[in-house]
């Protein structure tokens, strides 16, 4: 069995032995020459920034960023310095919970 | 060594001649399409690497220095431009991935898989060849460039060696190695079940 196989596998080793040339088409120069006169000698193949994949890579960077953005995760010590520095700008401001006009309600009597 | 009817050909072309660039396209055709096809396996890719390498041998053939062969200079550039080519393939494959993402049924291309056939191959062998050529297709670059010149355009080794830039002892064991490689992808294909 595996004498099979490798007869097998000398056989397809030696089947391009005595290959001929592959040719051309009749109309190669012609081609040829018209791609040069058209000054199409860009190479056509290649890496190429052609527009789709460029909006499909802007694109993709843009979703990226902005989930990343949303779903920052938001730390205790992030949290705590935000409660402080509420805190500290109630203070500069004086924005308690009650004022003294609610504390002392003025009763207005109507005048007559 | 330089012909003189190389040389000859060399200067009209750098005079911008166009029966000798003519002339010149006449001459390597053939061998610059056999060598891209080797490498990259499909018949219009071919043509349009052999295109390429002729203007590029049009625009470069100023600078050339006639201390190498014309011809291993154009072997040079063919295999260089036949695998610039395969390298391109690959990475289109790869966004093409991200594309079919995108993609309805009907508007993904269906991949050929099919084994390629060279045209230059007899009726009896073209099966045994397909598969070879299939084989040849999964070797590392250096190997699959050596095999395709010593193969199909029956290059000695010492000739490979001038165009890859190689010494003769690298050539062979690159021989040598991509012939372990072929055996090995081959066994694994024919026990198959």
């Amino acid at each position: 069995m595996k004498q099979d196989v490798t007869q097998q596998v000398e056989k397809v080793l030696s089947s391009l032995d005595q290959v001929n040339r592959a040719s051309v088409s009749p109309y190669f120069y012609s081609s040829l020459r018209r791609r040069m006169e058209a000054g199409n000698a860009q190479p056509q193949h290649g890496f190429s920034l052609q527009p789709a994949y460029t909006i499909l890579a802007l694109l993709f960077l843009f979703v990226t960023n902005v989930y990343l953005l949303l779903n920052q995760p938001v730390t205790q010590e992030q949290k705590s310095t935000e409660v402080e520095e509420q805190t500290q700008w109630k203070t500069e401001y004086a924005l308690q919970e009650v004022t003294p006009y609610q504390e002392n309600p003025i009763e207005w009597v109507a005048i007559k | 060594m330089v012909s003189q009817d190389e040389l000859d050909l060399i200067e009209r072309l750098k005079r911008g001649e166009e029966s000798a660039f003519r002339s010149l396209v006449e001459q390597y055709q053939d061998l610059v399409y056999n060598t891209a096809l080797g490498i990259v396996q499909n018949e219009s890719d071919a043509e349009d690497v052999a295109q390429e390498v002729f203007i590029q041998v049009f625009r470069s053939i100023g600078t050339f220095k006639s201390e190498a062969k014309l011809s291993t200079w154009i072997y040079r550039i063919t295999t260089t431009r036949a695998l610039d080519l395969l390298r391109a393939r690959k990475s289109k494959k790869r966004f093409g991935l991200l594309k079919r993402l995108w993609e309805t049924e009907e508007e993904s291309p269906v991949e050929n898989i099919s084994d390629f056939n060279h045209p230059g191959v007899s009726l009896e062998r073209k099966e045994e060849a397909a598969q070879l050529i299939t084989a040849i297709a999964q070797l590392p670059e250096n190997q699959k460039v050596a095999f395709v010149l010593h193969k199909l355009e029956g290059l000695s080794y010492l000739e490979i060696a001038e165009v890859m830039g190689n010494t003769l002892p690298a050539v062979e064991s690159l021989m040598h190695r991509a012939r372990l490689n072929l055996r090995k992808i081959l066994e694994k294909k024919i026990s198959a079940p």
